[in-house]
């Protein structure tokens, strides 16, 4: 491990990184296009600011951060120009009180689109990504605390959409 | 014996002390409720990583790559708006150059107040020696800043890193108090990170804390919500009024020479 890694080493970690970057923009986002877009914004930002990595922080949080961050910029972007999308876009409407009770069992991937964005990006990093709570704590920049809290709600509405408990014998 | 489900995930996702992972260990063994439980877990899990698997496979678009390889601009270069336009149009915008900020500063000055000690008011960080003290305490016996970092503090934006700083911001926000607050972290001499809030025309020292070596770095954490809840993180969630600014906003607070309406 050399403590002056070069740029070209940097650009090929960041390259071998870029399908879990896409795949956790897409859990944020919940759209393709958009992923891809943001993670574009995102290596941008990343590759101008090198210099503000800390060599002995992960670079994997480290860049899933700065997608979030371009991420939430983009809503709050839009929450400026078009008021009419802010619930959808900012996903925290979507809420497991907003389902039918009756609806059919859900696909996971359509459960985790219902969740709110942040317990959806706590479970994203954790339970897709394997982040371990600390790392995903500074990717959110909250508290571990808080990042549990946000984890343990996020899996409790999953299993309810997906009807895992003893009730689904019932 | 209940086990509480704040510890089950912790043990589900092997975030436990080894003490607390074999008490949930016999736990698991002893009672078929605690089975159930964290057989729900780990399907849980099973079934996320299979369900996104997927993506891991897909070709990534070459624009990214490209992203990625291109030579780094210099860090004053305009952010590119390319990306934003496309998202832009994608969501029928009605107006077009809607302003876009920037927020990934507070990564460095946060990040490195992991594991560190957090000292308050009380202990004797006022006494600073050296040619340029950041830190001083004012006639009245309040910490404030000077030097080099109240000169920071009332100039620079968030995530500038001039040459041979000594002091860079981490996020600036508008505090319950209604002052401008700032986080900073002092990068030569004493590395300590903090925040200070604006006190008519001073900063005000709320928080000081010596950021030195995360010797935690690296190694497991250990139980969940233990040890690993920086008093300044939860300082900024308390007292902070709405979202960090926004590079156009701390320009602007900037101008208005940090004082609040």
């Amino acid at each position: 491990m050399s403590t002056a890694e070069s740029t070209e080493n940097i650009q090929a970690r960041i390259i071998e990184l870029l399908p879990r970057l896409r795949r956790f923009a897409r859990n944020l986002t919940r759209d393709p296009h958009d992923a891809d877009d943001v993670v574009q914004i995102a290596l941008e930002r990343a590759l101008t600011r090198l210099d503000q990595w800390h060599r002995d922080a992960r670079l994997d949080s480290w860049l899933f951060r700065i997608v979030r961050n371009a991420w939430i910029d983009e809503v709050r972007s839009r929450v400026r120009r078009d008021a009419l999308f802010v619930p959808e876009e900012a996903g925290e409407a979507i809420g497991v009180a907003a389902m039918d009770r009756e609806a059919d069992r859900l696909s996971v991937e359509a459960a985790m689109t219902r969740l709110p964005e942040e317990q959806r990006s706590a479970v994203s990093l954790v339970l897709v990504e394997g982040l371990p709570y600390k790392e995903a704590a500074l990717v959110l920049d909250v508290p571990i605390g808080t990042l549990t809290s946000r984890l343990a709600r996020g899996r409790e509405a999953l299993q309810a959409m997906l009807q895992w408990a003893e009730g689904e014998t019932s | 014996m209940t086990i509480p489900d704040d510890i089950l995930m912790a043990f589900a996702d092997g975030e436990l002390d080894e003490a607390t992972r074999q008490m949930v260990e016999a736990a698991r063994r002893d009672d078929p409720e605690v089975r159930r439980r964290l057989e729900a877990h780990d399907r849980l899990r099973t079934q996320l990583k299979s369900a996104f698997a997927a993506t891991l496979h897909e070709p990534v678009p070459e624009r990214l790559l490209a992203a990625v390889r291109k030579p780094a601009v210099p860090p004053a270069a305009p952010p590119p708006v390319a990306p934003v336009v496309r998202l832009a149009e994608h969501r029928a915008a009605k107006s077009g150059a809607a302003a876009r900020k920037l927020s990934i500063a507070a990564w460095p000055a946060l990040g490195s107040l992991a594991a560190s000690v957090l000292v308050g008011l009380a202990v004797g960080y006022a006494v600073w020696h050296g040619p340029d003290e950041p830190v001083k305490t004012a006639s009245d016996g309040s910490l404030v800043a000077s030097g080099t970092l109240a000169k920071v503090l009332s100039t620079e934006l968030a995530g500038e890193h001039p040459a041979g700083r000594v002091a860079t911001i981490g996020l600036s926000f508008l505090a319950k108090s209604g002052a401008y607050c700032r986080t900073f972290s002092l990068t030569s001499g004493h590395a300590a990170a903090g925040l200070a809030c604006r006190d008519g025309e001073r900063w005000r020292i709320q928080l000081l804390a010596p950021a030195a070596h995360d010797e935690h770095e690296g190694s497991e954490f250990r139980t969940a919500g233990s040890d690993d809840s920086p008093l300044l993180r939860s300082l900024i969630e308390s007292e902070m009024q709405g979202e960090p600014l926004s590079r156009d906003g701390e320009a602007a607070a900037r101008r208005a020479g940090w004082r609040s309406k």
